[in-house]
């Protein structure tokens, strides 16, 4: 099920009027509902793959236990391995199997060999990687002692699969989401009155600014062998903003729509695009995700404590990790590198956490400097980007090579080139109104004045009906991280 | 709980009622106006012609009624429909006429090889859907056929502004055309330009649309139907068959045509003239003429003898 379908629109009320509608023993109730609802939303994009989620549910939920009883440290290790391998066993067989099959009948061709290979024929069961990395922080965290694990199968049932965070994250910690689920929740009017401003604004980012940057940065990307440098870039810059409109827009809903229930998730972006250098933008990008990674993968390996080299290394070791975390393609992986490469050089001048809070704060406009900073930053996540967008390395360096030429220097054109004034528009409405919530937790936050009620409600009618125009002329658009 | 109940629902009451007071105030805008030309139910409403041209864009864009009133002394009128060569739109787009006008008293129905039957309750040719998604909101008793000959959703007849978003009238309604062009006067919508033969180099590609064998008895059962429901109106039906680039000619298949009007029933005249098929300066397209083509078949008509007697008072 979509955040942006019809079916979604009809399925969160009646969600939410059950859940608050219960009486007697509300917990319980509440969150038995949440969980077959969370089921439910899972099934409806295909009931074959509720079997893998509730084996990787009960996998976890078993080995916890397993860990926590076992005295010895050669069981807790061996449950410990036990659940590691099954997990990322599946990960790798939906998601990777194929990649690897095909990369080691590549590089044994190049060796002269010819080695008769086959690939199978999987779907990617949708959120895998994120239920996955729920599961793996969960025993994590169990083996080293930080929580006791979950009793209750119903609650820790939920803490993987609570459906706003179940396909696409925010990559939720049991220490911050399993005590929410055991504390009784009471509404709060506040709360979800933010979670459907959150919701709208969503939208807006997803059906609006997304997919219709989409509809361009697939024109031009999929083109890309007959249009100029300029045109390229062009193209770069609208799959730049398709992208984090989409994932931010996913998070925004979920995070909204969690609200709505009362919970508080993970924030995942933090306005991204106004960093003033690389180590800022990976501290506001997918925050879920790259916490994740510095927690479970970074800091075991050691992080900044040993020397320069440790410090290159164990960088390079999470970007990569983290671009091949995306998705089984050689550009994840050149995207992952290039942005270490961007990163290292802060980290060895030890500057990386220079930029530790908000753009201009309390300011209407950046400093030159800032706006420079920003400018930069943001040119050289458009050249990451293009890795990430390309069908392959090859064509990753087709595009570039061709922005770098003299045809940089003409005028951009591609056959629908001339509808992209409306999307100009909205795209300029779109990162001013981040602009000024970027202070905020999210945008609309920063639209909250009590004496102007009338102008916020006008605002929030004209951000909706230009939603539900594109909603309405276009088909339902899959989000982009749904096929990681 | 009940605080936020309450501005919810008053939130969506807004939405509700703003998109109603929109969707009036679209509905009034547009009314008896085009928004593209090809939306012309609303002007061919109340005007009686003597002569009404049906059929596709083939005759859409090449029945001119200025030539056909000064020549025949008539009062004439295009419903040709661009982007349907199926004869139950040609039904169907007569009915809304009879629906708003006296029946006239002739009928010219452009016929060719790329004609098929179609059908009216199971239309599979939305070509053009979004030009009638005006007619969907509410629609008029007389608009029904059209817009469930285009299987407009119940949510798009019922729910207010729905059609006019998913099918992106908004720009159309907003800059609204005047309504003095022959097309939005007449339903006659000429082309000046050549044919731009770099980018649309003449190929036999359209030949694959010609009617089957197969497909000739159904064909002539609903020709012969058309004829039948002319006669119980009073009105006499000449099929005239309009002129093609020679390279998508094929005499064979353009001789079935006749015959078949011949075994129902219905005078017919074919303008495939050789002056004509072989002038590339004719066409804008391999199948349809621009302003010289139309005039230049424009002069065979007007010579012609049976066409004379068949609109003779």
């Amino acid at each position: 099920m979509l955040f942006n379908s019809l079916h979604f629109a009809i399925f969160l009320p009646i969600v939410f009027l059950l859940y608050w509608g219960v009486t007697g023993e509300r917990l319980k109730i509440q969150n038995a509902i949440l969980l077959i609802a969370s089921l439910y939303f899972y099934g409806a994009w295909d009931f074959r793959f509720l079997f893998l989620l509730t084996f990787s549910i009960f996998l976890d939920y078993y080995t916890g236990i397993k860990i926590y009883q076992s005295k010895e440290i050669s069981k807790k290790k061996f449950w410990l391995w036990l659940s590691i391998i099954i997990n990322l066993g599946f990960l790798g067989l939906f998601k990777y199997y194929n990649f690897f099959v095909e990369s080691l009948s590549d590089a044994l061709v190049l060796a002269g060999i010819k080695l008769n290979t086959s690939t199978l024929n999987v779907i990617l069961p949708i959120g895998i990687s994120f239920y996955t990395f729920h599961g793996l922080s969960y025993i994590i965290d169990i083996y080293k002692g930080r929580i006791e694990p979950e009793k209750n199968f119903i609650d820790y049932s939920l803490f993987v699969s609570f459906f706003p965070l179940l396909v696409a994250g925010p990559i939720e910690r049991a220490t911050h989401l399993l005590p929410q689920i055991k504390k009784e929740r009471v509404f709060n009017y506040p709360l979800a009155v933010d979670g459907l401003k959150q919701i709208l604004w969503g939208l807006f980012k997803k059906i609006v600014i997304a997919d219709n940057c989409a509809i361009y940065a697939d024109e031009i990307f999929n083109n890309s062998e007959s249009l100029s440098g300029s045109t390229l870039l062009l193209g770069a810059l609208f799959f730049t903003i398709q992208i984090y409109g989409d994932f931010s827009g996913y998070s925004d809903i979920a995070l909204g729509t969690a609200r709505l229930f009362g919970f508080d998730l993970l924030r995942n972006f933090a306005f991204p695009y106004f960093s003033r250098d690389i180590a800022e933008f990976w501290r506001r990008w997918h925050i879920s995700l790259s916490t994740w990674f510095r927690d479970y993968l970074y800091i075991p390996l050691g992080g900044s404590k040993g020397g320069n080299w440790m410090r290159v290394r164990n960088t390079f070791i999470i970007f990569i990790v983290s671009g091949f975390w995306h998705g089984a393609n050689w550009t994840f992986i050149g995207w992952g590198f290039l942005n270490a490469l961007f990163i290292i050089p802060s980290i060895l001048k030890k500057t990386n956490r220079t930029n530790l809070n908000i753009v201009a704060q309390g300011k209407i406009l950046p400093s030159p400097r800032e706006f420079f900073q920003m400018a930069m930053t943001f040119s050289l996540t458009v050249f990451a980007w293009i890795f990430f967008r390309a069908e392959n390395i090859s064509h990753a360096f087709s595009i570039i090579s061709e922005i770098i030429s003299t045809s940089l220097f003409q005028l951009p054109y591609f056959p629908e080139i001339g509808s992209t004034g409306p999307l100009f528009i909205l795209t300029i409405f779109f990162f001013l109104v981040e602009w000024v919530g970027r202070e905020h937790q999210h945008a609309l936050q920063a639209f909250k004045h009590p004496d102007r009620k009338v102008a916020r409600w006008a605002f929030y009618y004209i951000i909706f009906f230009i939603t539900i125009f594109y909603a309405s002329s276009a088909s339902e658009k899959q989000f982009i991280y749904f096929q990681f | 709980m009940r605080l936020f109940l309450k501005y919810v629902s008053v939130f969506v009451l807004g939405i509700i009622l703003i998109v109603v007071i929109l969707q009036c105030l679209i509905s009034y805008r547009i009314e008896g106006k085009t928004l593209t030309g090809h939306d012309n139910l609303d002007l061919t409403k109340n005007i009686n012609a003597d002569l009404l041209f049906l059929g596709s864009s083939r005759t859409w864009a090449h029945f001119d009624p200025i030539f056909f009133d000064s020549t025949f002394n008539l009062k004439s009128a295009n419903i040709g429909v661009d982007g349907h060569s199926e004869l139950s739109m040609a039904t169907t787009r007569l009915n809304h006429y009879l629906q708003n006008n006296q029946p006239p008293r002739f009928i010219i129905l452009n016929i060719d090889p790329f004609i098929y039957k179609g059908s009216v309750h199971n239309n599979t040719n939305f070509l053009y859907k979004d030009v009638f998604a005006r007619y969907a909101f509410l629609p008029k008793e007389e608009n029904k056929q059209i817009v469930d000959y285009f299987q407009f959703t119940q949510p798009e007849k019922y729910i207010p502004l729905l059609s006019v978003f998913r099918y992106n009238l908004l720009w159309d309604i907003l800059k609204l055309k005047p309504g003095s062009t022959p097309y939005e006067k007449y339903g006659f919508a000429f082309h000046n330009e050549q044919w731009d033969t770099l980018y649309w180099p003449p190929s036999k590609e359209n030949m694959k649309f010609y009617f089957k064998p197969a497909h000739i008895p159904a064909l002539k059962a609903e020709l012969s139907g058309i004829n039948l429901f002319c006669k119980s109106k009073g009105i006499k039906l000449l099929c005239i068959q309009t002129p093609v680039y020679k390279v998508i000619y094929d005499s064979s298949a353009f001789n079935q045509t006749g015959q078949m009007c011949k075994e129902s029933g219905i005078p017919f005249i074919d303008t495939n003239q050789e002056s004509i098929i072989n002038n590339i300066q004719f066409f804008y397209n391999s199948n349809h003429l621009n302003r010289r083509g139309i005039d230049e078949m424009n002069k065979i008509l007007a010579n012609n003898q049976m066409l004379h007697k068949f609109l003779a008072p």
